[in-house]
């Protein structure tokens, strides 16, 4: 929905009681009939009392103060007498300058206070996540040694079996062909023990095979078992952290909290002039 | 009305007789406007309360410029808004800003062809506030100047036409184009389609 210009500058001028008794009237006739000028009175009264209500602040006992002494600066070079400052003025600037010299002090020992909460809190939630990462770290050492057991049990075993495998393909196999010269018979039976041998050395191939393959899973298992350890560490010890740091962050939430109260009664008691009376009875 | 007259005729006489009293008598009467009207200009409230100052200092140095054409609260209103002008334009300098206020710009500010009615249930967020104060400070300051005086200080548009030195069909259509262009700023700013 829209209006032009015109008919809004006419609408303003009501508003602001700027119309004539005839033009007035004949507006209120059209207003009775139109739904968008209707809204738009809406709007313009609405607004204007929204503006209102936009902060402006009040001048401050201290800008007055200094309003007099800057007019009384002027009239002493004039040779002029001066304003008097009244009493009331200077009682309640002093009283304010008291309550902010109070509230000041409140809030930095307020501050002093959480800054110490702050960094007690950091210091034991480092000390934690340390001997954390200290017990995570021998887990993780256990878990290397493991892997290298493992890996020289395995390199132990493949050994054994090449040793074995190249045994008797070379020494035994060129003593059945050595012993083969020694008679027509035993040449006859060469071929039969030298795939004997062969066999054999499949055989210790495939035991041996088999034994590499035991030893490396029994060494896979044992690491695993060791680095589920060592992650069971690592995540109790991320969660001990953790705990502490929202422990501490509780702590110094709860300090920054009374700090921010405190700043937030400061300013209420310079703008109230309160504290000044509770001194005032204390003596002070 | 006669009496209040009666007793800024008093007020006006003891100021142009250098009388500490009348000058005592004029910042209990008259600080807390000078400040909020300078305050509303420049929206700054050290600037203000320096604008305030001068404005004082200035009725002390010229108060015999004073004639009585007008009423003593309107030029003291004059008086308020050149001290807090001059303080902008000084700001605005120093800003490296452009300083030219002449005539064109302000009566030819680029102004909405249609203007939008605003739901009520928006003008009553509180976020409408803290936008209204922006759209404040985004008019020119003659049309905020214009715009404080009238809708702010409630002085009758004949009034802030003699504060502002111009004709009253002049400041009517500053207020009115303050105004509408605010309007069209929290159209903007709250997203109304």
């Amino acid at each position: 929905m829209k209006l032009h210009e015109k008919m809004w500058d006419r609408i303003a001028d009501y508003v602001d009681g700027l119309l004539d008794e005839k033009e007035r009237q004949a507006l209120e006739d059209h207003l009775r009939e139109c739904h968008e000028c209707q809204q738009m009175l809406a709007t313009l009264k609405k607004m204007r009392a929204r503006v209102r209500d936009v902060r402006t602040p009040a001048l401050t006992p201290e800008a007055k103060l200094r309003l007099y002494e800057r007019l009384n600066e002027e009239r002493a070079k004039r040779g002029e007498p001066l304003l008097r400052i009244p009493e009331a003025l200077k009682a309640e600037v002093q009283a304010r300058a008291r309550v902010a010299a109070k509230a000041a002090r409140d809030i930095s020992r307020e501050s002093a206070a959480a800054a110490t909460q702050v960094a007690k809190t950091g210091a034991e939630t480092a000390a934690v996540a340390g001997k954390g990462m200290v017990r995570t770290g021998k887990k993780g050492v256990d878990v290397i040694s493991t892997a290298a057991e493992g890996t020289k049990d395995v390199v132990k075993e493949m050994g054994k079996t090449a040793v074995d495998v190249g045994r008797i393909t070379t020494v035994e196999s060129a003593e059945v062909i050595r012993s083969a010269f020694k008679g027509p018979f035993r040449a006859t039976i060469a071929p039969v023990r030298l795939s004997l041998k062969g066999m054999k050395a499949g055989a210790r191939m495939m035991t041996g095979g088999a034994k590499t393959m035991a030893t490396a899973m029994k060494g896979t298992a044992k690491m695993l078992h060791k680095s589920v350890d060592a992650s069971l560490t690592g995540v109790k010890e991320s969660a001990r952290t953790a705990k502490k740091a929202v422990e501490g962050s509780e702590e110094v939430r709860k300090a920054g909290q009374k700090v921010l109260k405190t700043v937030l009664k400061g300013m209420a008691d310079v703008v109230q002039g309160r504290a000044e009376d509770e001194d005032a009875n204390r003596g002070e | 009305m006669e009496h209040g007259q009666t007793n800024e005729d008093a007020l006006v006489a003891g100021l142009k007789s250098g009388d500490p009293e009348a000058y005592e008598d004029l910042i209990e009467r008259y600080a807390e406007m000078a400040y909020r009207v300078a305050y509303r200009i420049l929206q700054d409230e050290d600037e203000a309360e320096d604008a305030m100052q001068e404005a004082f200092l200035t009725v002390y140095r010229r108060i015999d410029s004073f004639r009585g054409d007008s009423k003593f609260s309107t030029w003291f209103y004059r008086v308020v808004t050149n001290a807090a002008l001059d303080l902008l334009r000084s700001r605005q300098r120093r800003q490296g800003q452009d300083i030219s206020w002449d005539q064109s710009e302000e009566e030819g500010a680029p102004l909405p062809d249609t203007v939008h009615p605003l739901p009520d249930e928006l003008l009553e967020r509180q976020e409408t506030l803290e936008v209204l104060e922006q759209g404040l400070m985004s008019l020119s300051p003659k049309l905020r100047t214009a715009f404080v005086l009238f809708e702010l200080e409630g002085l009758p548009m004949k009034e802030v036409a003699k504060v502002l030195g111009i004709s009253e069909s002049a400041a009517k259509v500053r207020v009115h184009r303050a105004r509408l262009l605010l309007q069209k700023y929290l159209a903007h700013h709250l997203q109304v389609e």
